[in-house]
């Protein structure tokens, strides 16, 4: 008796899956670790010249490389902590029946709908320290002592970042936990009702530990999001002023944008390092904790 | 003062006595560039360029109508479509003329122009380079030069040689050499306006405040103080747009030029060879500390870090503002946008010691790629862009000065005044992207990092030292080993 039944399919039908995986994702990271080693002045191999590890020792020794680290863990974990509060915040208030909740989630998921230049344009009129929207509405409320220059003070300007990021992802991590908290079966909720527990202790031991593994997801999407950051930075402050918001996207974009293409491929792979060193023990300190469903 | 030609008056130009004639001013300018630029080409290398036997194209043919005489006995013509890549701030008035004008008359000149723009920046020229190595390069390229194509892009054998084109007669044999002339062989024609920067005025609220142009220093810091106390900005950044910021250090450095007592070339023959260092130019950093003077003194507007180029124009030419330093582009974009201010606008040397220069950037270069389909007709279109005809509809829509000997255009007050400069000797090239061999990074970000707290401005220039020796070594050049 052949057990046909647990092989469906042959290893033939993934190839085609395989296939594209190692030209569009294997073959280029792999290059990628080669550039890193090599100097190249443009886009053909005749051009390579190998040269240890002195790409790693540039990016390594950049005056900016510390202010980019800063700033991109800042900029990271702060997000991280914001749009996950404030998404499942929203998330379980938008998760009950009311009339407009359809109209509410929708409302808060649009910012994630919008380019994040368009974003970046906005909240860079927005922010102005004297014709900006935000101040001149805090001037007109009498609050104009505490007006910031939101994006020009080198120690606020990465909190404007967080700020802006977080405006625009909360919704979208609002949509994970959602779909966590509705797959949840209102038996649950039922006995727990019966057996008399209040809504905090129902959120406490039905809510939050079977919604952890879309929690989980969040966490670490917008985490590897954090570190990786570079759109939003280079379309509202390019990393400035100053170094005050370089990040580890813009230096990279940097190597790469002055022709040197091995030390951007050496940033991005360290970039890449850094971001599974932080992603993989998060993920599994609390995978240990999901519960299954 | 010399009354403004406008984009609408075309038939305006040196209609009085104050007109200023390109001959005059063409051949002081000439001079400069004669004394600065002749050997740049050379700078660093042996390329065998020589310029005293090197001769402008024997061809004398009128460049007036170069179609009528190229055109085969005046056949009616194919028009075909050339394509002509550019930086979107390279499309200027001037050339929203001139292409208007091919457009016109595309059946007499047997082309049209399909003009694409892509971002400037280090972007742009990041495009740019894949393009050139992956040979997607248009028929007709608006570049840096070849200087710049050939040891920034390793793409001189992109560009086709131009040896021998007509219009070449209407160009002072040196002020061609070193930029549009490169290892013997002419690569580009010139395109657009010589620019001049300086520092641009109100002249409005000079005189409201009995002021008169500053000649040092001290004079200017006294012409801020009293615009600030009469409720104005002394002098109007535009930190937004970075590159921008760069402007008050230049003049620093055309000092350190200056003051070495070695010509352009020599100064940065050594300065490429790992000799001489940014960090060693005291004038440079002595400039980089008087900008931020400005700002610590209350002379600078409060919100410089936000305000954009944009809008120091409206602010300038509003008399919000009374000072802005830049370039002569900066007078094509009042031209553009505030027709009816330009007069209102002045312009002087930036006053540091007494002895001021103002930096000269030439005209931008415009080539044929080896990509170009039809190669003769790409080099007949080059040949009419560059003739006295198309320059001139380019002048007057954006009047500056040209190095075609044959435009004459009306100047605006500012340019006059900055030109009235340079008759005086008092020009010099201007150091960046003209003198170094290698790139030294994002100098207006490091000015930007400088005004922030987080460099010092002797740092801003180490930074810049730093840069250049990375990318020496890049090249793995052996001054940098």
């Amino acid at each position: 008796m052949k057990p046909t039944k647990n092989k469906p399919y042959t290893y033939t039908l993934i190839l085609p899956g395989m296939l594209l995986y190692a030209v569009f994702f294997l073959v280029p990271s792999l290059f990628g670790g080669v550039l890193s080693f090599a100097n190249i002045g443009r886009f053909s191999f005749s051009d390579i010249r190998f040269t240890g590890w002195t790409n790693y020792i540039n990016v390594l020794t950049d005056d900016y490389l510390s202010a980019a680290i800063r700033n991109s863990f800042v900029f990271a974990f702060a997000t991280t902590l914001l749009k996950v509060g404030i998404g499942t915040a929203l998330a379980v208030f938008l998760n009950r029946k009311l009339r407009a909740t359809n109209y509410l989630r929708t409302v808060a998921f649009l910012p994630a709908v919008l380019s994040t230049v368009a974003v970046g344009v906005f909240f860079t009129s927005a922010m102005h320290p004297t014709n900006g929207m935000i101040n001149r509405f805090l001037h007109a409320v009498g609050l104009g002592a505490i007006a910031p220059d939101w994006l020009t003070d080198p120690h606020l300007a990465i909190y404007s970042l967080v700020g802006i990021e977080t405006w625009k992802w909360s919704g979208f991590t609002m949509a994970i936990v959602l779909a966590g908290l509705q797959s949840i079966s209102k038996d649950y909720y039922e006995s727990a009702n019966i057996e008399g527990a209040s809504e905090w202790q129902q959120f406490r031991s039905i809510t939050f530990p079977l919604v952890l593994p879309y929690f989980n997801n969040a966490l670490i999407v917008n985490l590897i999001g954090g570190l990786k950051v570079f759109d939003l930075v280079q379309a509202v402050t390019q990393g400035g002023p100053g170094s005050a918001t370089e990040v580890f996207g813009t230096l990279v974009f940097k190597s790469f944008g002055s022709g040197r293409l091995g030390e951007g491929a050496a940033a991005s792979i360290l970039l890449s390092l850094i971001v599974i060193a932080i992603t993989l023990p998060t993920w599994k300190l609390i995978a240990r904790k999901e519960v299954e469903l | 003062m010399p009354k403004q030609t406008t984009d609408k008056g075309r038939n305006k130009k040196c209609n009085n006595g104050g007109c200023i004639k390109k001959a005059l001013f063409l051949s002081a300018l000439s001079a400069t560039m004669a004394f600065s630029l002749a050997a740049c080409g050379a700078n660093g290398k042996n390329e065998g360029a020589s310029p005293a036997t090197s001769t402008a194209p024997a061809s004398s043919a009128s460049s007036q109508t170069p179609q009528a005489s190229d055109s085969a006995g005046g056949k009616p013509q194919e028009v075909k479509t050339l394509s002509l890549l550019m930086f979107s701030d390279w499309y200027t008035p001037g050339w929203q003329a001139l292409e208007k004008y091919i457009g016109d008359h595309a059946s007499e000149l047997g082309f049209k122009l399909d003009i694409q723009k892509i971002a400037g920046g280090s972007q742009g020229e990041q495009l740019l380079k894949t393009k050139i190595a992956t040979n997607d390069l248009p028929d007709l390229l608006q570049n840096y030069g070849p200087k710049w194509m050939d040891q920034n892009a390793d793409a001189l054998d992109k560009l086709v040689d131009l040896t021998g084109l007509a219009s070449y007669a209407d160009y002072d044999e040196s002020a061609l050499d070193g930029v549009y002339k490169y290892k013997g062989k002419y690569y580009s024609v010139p395109i657009d306006a010589t620019t001049l920067m300086g520092v641009f005025y109100n002249k409005k609220v000079f005189a409201d405040l009995n002021l008169t142009v500053p000649k040092t220093w001290d004079e200017f810091l006294a012409v801020c103080e009293k615009i600030k106390e009469a409720g104005k900005t002394p002098v109007y950044y535009a930190g937004k747009d970075t590159w921008t910021l760069q402007t008050v250090p230049h003049f620093g450095f055309s000092q350190d030029i200056v003051q070495s007592g070695k010509s352009f070339p020599d100064f940065w023959q050594d300065m490429n060879t790992n000799k001489k260092h940014y960090a060693d130019l005291t004038n440079f950093i002595d400039t980089i500390k008087k900008s931020k003077d400005l700002i610590d003194k209350g002379y600078v507007n409060k919100s410089y870090l936000s305000d954009t180029y944009d809008s120091a124009q409206q602010a300038i030419a509003d008399g919000t503002a009374a000072m802005h330093v830049n370039g002569t582009w900066f007078i094509g974009e009042i031209i553009k946008k505030f027709p009816d201010k330009v007069n209102d606008i002045g312009a002087f040397p930036f006053p540091l010691n007494g002895d001021n220069y103002v930096n000269i950037s030439p005209p931008g270069s415009l080539s044929v790629t080896t990509s170009a389909k039809d190669v003769d007709l790409a080099k007949r279109a080059v040949d009419f862009i560059a003739s006295a005809q198309a320059q001139q509809i380019f002048a007057e829509a954006q009047p500056g000065i040209y190095l075609n000997k044959k435009v004459e255009v009306a100047l605006s007050p500012a340019i006059a005044d900055l030109n009235a400069a340079l008759k005086d000797g008092k020009g010099i090239l201007h150091w960046q992207g003209n003198g170094e061999l290698y790139p030294y990074g994002s100098f207006d970000k490091f000015m930007q990092d400088y005004y922030a707290g987080g460099k010092t401005a002797e740092q801003v220039a180490q930074a810049l030292d730093q840069e250049t020796a990375k990318n020496a070594k890049a090249k793995d050049d052996p001054n940098w080993k």
